[in-house]
């Protein structure tokens, strides 16, 4: 006997069907391209000799031809050798390539197989094999806009689901409710794993996405270019020419100047995918001249020979930390400035060489633009407050060089060193004094980014702690470190971008312009820089999609007024409750005494039948009960002349009645069964 | 004159099919009656999980939120898939509109049968061919689908077990439940006609010029009536016929003629007895061909009966509920005459 | 093959006449339920004591057969007419006899047969030569009891004048009416197996006929006293009636004042609505049947000792009063299933 398995099935007839299930593997391809996984050639040769093969295999469903399965499996054997000699005879930089080997695998497998598409059954595969292209899709898609090929392809599959059924079914055809109920179940059950299940937000270890589509090779060794447009440009240090431009936050240089001021827009810079928001680095500097910081003990040094690289840990680096790892899509035009957590230790980037400077920064050979993808493997060491209180006692110093570098000062700010001493004078750790200027600084200081410029000649931190007390991150930031190189404890000054908002469908942190920012590192023996952030506290704790989405849907509806919904809402359930128990109170007295007499049958296991006259069950209780001067019987005889008669009886009868019913019990015991006379116990 | 026919071997023991059947009837009576089940459920759970647990992995090696979005609205139609069609079958109602009353073993019935919604109904008692009814392309909301039966063996059914099953709307897990559904008018399974007893000759053939002569009819020709199924066609009046232009039979005032008693023993095994049964309704369908009144004797569930039976099909009822092993030994059918041609 | 089935009632045996015995409303403990007195209306009371001792009149000829006793006392009650289906030699004849008798009316008897003409049941108009008239002689159907054997087997023409004056409750000949006795109260017999050259009854003779029942073989013991009284024939010459006509029909006016509250008409539409859509009928119970299911429930009421209907006498009349009207694809058997099946299928009244 032939295995079920084995017997191709009845030939599908259907042509909705084949249309949503080609439609689903077309959506899945032009996803596919859309995120740049096939080139344009492939996509539509690959779709049209799907919809080629569909029409071939509707037209010759009924009688397969010989020639086509061998030819197919010839094709399929073909399609995955490439893939092997493409995954095994390239480097991982390739896989930078605009084609991914395994999308076109994938778009191929689905060309043959919709040359032999005769049944239902070969048509859900289709369906399965549009979900794996929709898959590889998916894990490059990092804007909203690939929602549209989701939508379409859910849209699509369904059809397609719902054609299977009408087709297995000879025709059913559910009704609106079914499909509108089949549809929110779909859509609650998606919506309750999307909230319980924790974002995957990392990629894991398979590889790591690195993508640069117009890199240019920037002349000189490290230089840092202001804008990935032009890669002769330099960044500017100086005042800026005109408005600024996105992402011109005139930090990222070799300068930062905090005697200027600039309005930040509100596009966004990059998406990162990352286990955690995080602080992301572009650079540090040590020196300060009282109006900007400048980046002096860099030592750039060329590293690698191509992706993946690794980045030397700086000599005043020390302390292994915990590895993490973040992906960087960028969205418009920057510095070459690779930005990461913490410090730096594996770096995916499409090219030759990178520039790594001892203070952990890390710069690009080649421009950086729309559609740059890197990865960075950073290693995190944010040592709790207890282990940094005891840091002096253990672990080694900065090395002399960097000590001094990181504790100058242009002049002597008595002013400020006598404040910062006041205010630390107790403190016992270095740990605790910088947490006291923290919350000095917190409490006796205002944030605004619009502030007057810097007056000619002034000092940065003279005039914001003796002057206005009004700055933004540049100007608190300063001043901590200023404060803290004052009372002799290293520290620098660090800008980069705090971590963004998240989005949680994308499962990606939108780092805008205006994140751009500037915050302080200290040095602890044995944990290395510790970053602190005066101007606002620490980022938040890691959102989950489902978190998110309540805390995006929480706005509107604290907004909603609560006090008139809630007492409509309680309101209409009053009314419900009461008109149930109303419906449900018997209404006369006939009503009552049946319903008791009913209740009494129930929890004696005898329930009424709807069709069972009151006298008939009655007479079954009275047996029931082996009851021979028939109580039940009585009781429905009062009740059936009150209703059908019209003689209601006297209110003493009625009375004596319901209490008879109210203390009879049918016991249904074995022990009782010889003693049917005692089993009905009237009261009294 | 006494005829006697003894069963004969067993033909065929009863089919994988009629097997399974009767296992899946047999869970009416323990708990599992009316539950929905799953049908063969391990391929599409294990293929839902094989797929999540691949979309998982895909989700956390590329790290997307797309990624697990899609996971989610998959999963989603994967659980609605499945579990969806539970629901469905719970609400799912079936009745049956339409039964004809008579039927024989071995012979195919179709009864009409509504449902709610689209179910596939597969008759288990008793058993037949799976088939689709309810509402759907091919057929308009409530209208009844044709369901056929073929009963393996006499019975009177006042209700078929069907098993219900749907895997709408995605079809991907069929889930099934054994329900119980009554029918409008008791089915009767008569058997089905196997050879008659070899009859003598009536005692007016015994001249032997021909073996198929017009049958006598008995009785008295009282006037004619329109024709009615089941009538011989040789008692068409035809001169009535031209008359009224509609088809006339005569008809007989009570017949005088002696009746044939035919006696029927059937025995346990249900394989002979649907056979013997099958003789004995071929054989009083003969005796009544020849337009002799026939007795039958045969024994009920409540006892031995034996009454006169007016046609086939009052035969073939009495015949669907006789009861096996009423006698002892092999079971056998006798044909005597008790009347004066002897 | 169960003719025992036709008019057969829900435990016939229960709600006949043991529940005449046994009902609450004689439980001393209870008290007697009192009578509508004063109210203007009949005394229930007359129609009770009447329907008792015709039950147990009759109960002296008919053995083991409480069903059919108790629809024909129904029918007498109600003032509706009686059509029994069974198989010969069960008793209808002495059943309509014993009635007769019991109620103190002249029976008149015609007995089916192919020639019967109208003018044989109604009368016929005959001319006088002395006086030079045309002179009615009323025909056997001018009497308080009409038995009509074999029904099935008169003409249908016949038939037709026959069920018209069960309507009309009188005659036309020659365009004279002559009103017929009241009360007055058919009972037809058929025999439902032999259906060889007869004339079976539309459905809307069936109509006319208050209540059908079959009157079911007696037990072994029974038919063995049946035996040895010579089936109940002997007793019918000592049967003594216990009524007049006059105390009869106001009986029946009595019968027609028992209580019936809307639930309880309510109920009775119901079922008879529910016949119409039933699985295999064709034609469902009109809403004659209705107002026949509650006169009978009255009737079944007054057996019952009660001054008012209750749905246990609904139930207990439902198959004797639908099921003969009822035309299904299978026949008068299947019909009393349909009934029995939209009885249990039928939620009752609650008070």
């Amino acid at each position: 006997m032939v295995k079920r398995a084995n017997r191709p099935g009845a030939p599908e007839h259907s042509i909705p069907l084949r249309v949503a299930s080609a439609a689903a593997v077309l959506t899945g391809i032009a996803a596919t391209r859309a995120e740049g996984e096939l080139s344009t050639l492939v996509a539509i040769l690959t779709g049209g000799l799907v919809a080629v093969g569909m029409v071939f295999s509707y037209l010759t469903r009924e009688r397969p031809q010989g020639w086509v399965k061998p030819t197919l499996a010839i094709a399929v054997v073909v399609a995955f050798s490439w893939f092997f000699y493409r995954i095994t005879s390239h480097t991982v930089t390739d896989i930078s390539a605009v084609e991914s080997p395994l999308a076109v695998l994938f778009a191929w497998i689905q060309v043959t197989h919709a040359f032999d598409v005769p049944a239902r059954r070969d048509l859900s595969f289709s369906l399965a094999g549009s979900a794996s292209l929709m898959a590889v899709a998916a894990a490059q898609a990092v804007d909203l806009a690939f929602g549209i090929y989701v939508l379409a392809w859910l849209v699509f599959g369904l059809w397609g689901l719902m054609g299977m059924w009408r087709s297995a079914s000879e025709g059913g055809r559910p009704g609106l409710p079914g499909v509108v109920g089949s549809l929110a179940a779909v859509a609650a059950v998606a919506l309750v794993v999307v909230a319980v299940l924790p974002a995957p937000h990392v990629a894991q270890n398979i590889s790591f996405p690195s993508a640069s589509p117009g890199d240019v090779a920037i002349p000189g060794q490290g230089t840092i270019t202001g804008d990935g447009k032009n890669p002769n440009e330099p960044a500017k240090a100086g005042a800026p020419g005109g408005p600024t431009q996105v992402g011109g936050f005139l930090g990222f240089s070799k300068h930062l100047d905090t005697a200027l001021r600039a309005s930040l827009g509100n596009q966004v810079i990059m998406r990162v995918r990352g286990s955690s928001s995080s602080y992301w680095i572009g650079e540090t500097f040590d020196q300060w001249d009282g109006t900007s910081w400048i980046s002096t003990g860099r030592n750039l040094q060329q590293v690698g020979t191509g992706s993946p690289f690794g980045i030397p840990e700086p000599n005043d680096q020390n302390s292994p930390g915990t590895p993490t790892l973040q992906t960087f899509y960028l969205a418009t035009y920057g510095p070459n400035l690779i930005f990461h957590a913490a410090n730096a230790r594996v770096v995916w980037f499409p090219a030759g060489h990178l520039f790594v400077g001892s203070d952990g920064t890390v710069l690009s050979p080649v421009t950086m633009g729309p559609g740059t993808i890197y990865t960075v493997q950073s290693s995190v060491n944010q040592a709790s407050p207890a282990l940094l209180r005891g840091s002096s006692l253990l672990g080694d110093r900065l090395p002399s060089g960097a000590l001094k570098l990181n504790t100058q000062l242009p002049q002597s700010y008595t002013r400020v060193a006598n404040l910062a001493r006041a205010i630390t004078d107790t403190q016992p750790t270095t740990y605790d004094k910088v947490e006291a200027l923290i919350s000095w600084i917190g409490s006796n200081t205002h944030y605004s980014t619009n502030i007057p410029p810097l007056p000619k000649g002034a000092d940065t931190v003279d005039n914001f702690l003796f002057g206005s007390r009004i700055g933004f991150c540049e100007q608190i930031s300063t001043t901590l470190a200023v404060m803290l190189r004052s009372l002799g404890i290293p520290a620098r000054e660090a800008v980069g971008y705090v971590g963004g908002s998240y989005n949680p469908i994308t499962d990606l942190w939108e780092v805008r312009a205006n994140d751009a920012h500037a915050w302080v590192q200290v040095w602890f023996p044995g944990f290395g820089w510790q970053s602190f952030d005066p101007t606002a506290a620490v980022p938040g704790a890691d959102p989950t999609p489902g978190t998110a989405l309540l805390r995006d849907a929480g706005g509107p509806l604290s907004r909603l007024p609560v006090v008139p919904i809630g007492v409509t809402l309680a309101v209409v359930t009053l009314l419900v409750v009461v008109r149930r128990w109303w419906q449900r109170r018997p209404g006369s007295w006939e009503e009552e005494l049946t319903g008791r007499i009913e209740r009494v049958g129930i929890r004696a296991g005898r329930r009424r039948r709807p069709d069972e006259t009151l006298t008939e069950y009655a007479g079954a209780l009275d047996t029931l009960a082996g009851d021979r001067s028939g109580t039940f019987r009585s009781l429905a005889w009062m009740v059936e002349e009150s209703a059908y008669g019209g003689r209601p009886p006297s209110a003493e009868s009625r009375r004596r009645a319901l209490e008879t019913v109210r203390s009879v019990r049918i016991d249904r015991g074995p022990a009782q069964a010889d003693q049917p006379a005692q089993a009905v116990q009237p009261g009294r | 004159m006494t005829l006697t026919a003894g069963p004969l071997p067993p033909v065929s023991p009863p089919t994988a099919r009629e097997r399974r059947a009767a296992r899946r009837v047999g869970m009416l009576g323990n708990r599992r009656k009316g539950r929905v089940h799953p049908l063969r459920a391990v391929l599409p759970v294990a293929g839902a999980l094989l797929i999540m647990v691949a979309w998982g992995t895909v989700a956390r090696n590329s790290g997307s939120g797309w990624v697990q979005a899609l996971g989610a609205a998959l999963a989603g139609v994967l659980l609605t898939g499945m579990v969806w069609p539970a629901l469905a079958l719970r609400r799912a109602r079936v009745h049956c509109t339409g039964c004809p009353t008579d039927g024989s073993a071995g012979l195919p019935v179709e009864i009409m049968v509504g449902a709610s919604a689209r179910v596939r109904v597969e008759p288990l008692e008793p058993s037949g061919p799976e088939t689709f009814v309810g509402p759907g392309n091919r057929s308009q909301r409530g209208e009844a689908g044709i369901v056929t039966l073929v009963p393996g063996g006499r019975g009177i059914h006042p209700s078929i077990v069907v098993e219900l099953a749907t895997a709408a709307p995605f079809g991907l897990l069929w889930w099934a439940r054994t329900v119980r559904v009554p029918l409008p008018t008791d089915l009767h399974i008569g058997p089905r006609p196997g050879t008659a007893l070899a009859l003598p000759p009536r005692h007016d053939e015994r001249a032997g010029e021909s073996s198929r002569r017009i049958p006598t009819v008995v009785g008295e020709p009282r006037g004619v009536r329109p024709y009615r199924p089941g009538d011989s066609r040789r008692w068409v009046h035809w001169p009535a016929t031209a008359h009224s232009g509609e088809l006339m039979v005569r008809e007989m005032e009570g017949p005088t003629a002696e009746p044939i008693l035919v006696n029927v023993i059937l025995p346990s095994s249900p394989v002979v007895a649907e056979q013997l049964a099958g003789r004995a309704y071929a054989t009083v369908q003969e005796l009544l061909d020849r337009g002799s009144p026939v007795l039958l004797g045969t024994v009920e569930v409540n006892g031995p009966c034996l009454a006169r039976v007016a046609d086939r099909r009052a035969a073939s009822r009495r015949l669907a509920r006789a009861v096996n092993g009423s006698g002892p030994g092999p079971g056998e059918i006798t044909v005597e005459t008790t009347g004066p041609d002897r | 093959m169960e003719p025992a089935q036709i008019g057969e009632h829900p435990g016939a045996g229960r709600s006949g006449l043991e529940v005449t015995d046994e009902a609450p409303g004689t439980d001393p403990t209870q008290g007697e339920p009192s009578l509508a007195e004063g109210t203007g209306k009949p005394p229930v009371d007359t129609a009770i004591a009447l329907g008792r001792r015709l039950i147990g009149n009759l109960q002296e000829v008919m053995l083991g057969t409480p069903g059919a006793l108790t629809a024909a006392v129904i029918a007498a009650l109600s003032g509706g007419h009686l059509l029994i289906e069974d198989v010969p030699g069960v008793g209808k004849t002495v059943l309509a006899r014993a009635l007769s008798i019991s109620l103190g009316a002249e029976l008149s008897r015609i007995q089916g047969h192919p020639d019967l003409l109208p003018s044989d049941v109604t009368g016929v108009s005959v001319y006088a030569p002395d006086s030079g008239t045309w002179e009615f002689r009323p025909g056997p159907v001018f009497a308080h009891v009409v038995l009509v054997d074999e029904l099935n087997r008169t003409p249908p023409r016949t038939q037709a004048a026959l069920l018209e004056t069960m309507e009309e409750q009188q005659v036309s000949v020659d365009g004279e009416s002559f009103p017929l006795l009241r009360p007055h109260m058919v009972i037809a017999t058929q025999n439902p197996l032999s259906q060889l050259g007869t004339y079976p009854l539309v459905e809307s003779q069936l109509d006319r006929f208050a209540l059908a029942t079959a009157i079911g073989y007696p037990d072994a013991a029974t038919e063995a006293r049946l035996v040895l009284r010579q089936g109940g024939r002997f007793a019918l010459g000592e049967l003594q009636p216990v009524c007049t006509t006059g105390e009869w029909l106001r009986a029946q006016e009595a019968t027609q004042a028992v209580t019936v509250s809307p639930g309880i008409a309510e109920y009775a539409v119901t079922l008879c609505r529910a016949s119409r859509s039933a699985p295999g009928v064709r034609l469902g119970a009109s809403p004659r049947a209705a107002i026949w299911v509650i006169r009978s429930a009255q009737a079944h009421a007054v057996l019952a000792g009660r001054p008012y209907v209750t749905p246990d006498d609904v139930k207990a009349v439902a198959i004797a009063c639908l099921a003969h009207r009822l035309l299904t694809e299978e026949g008068v058997e299947h019909s009393v299933t349909v009934v029995r099946r939209i009885l249990e299928t039928t939620p009752g009244p609650r008070p």
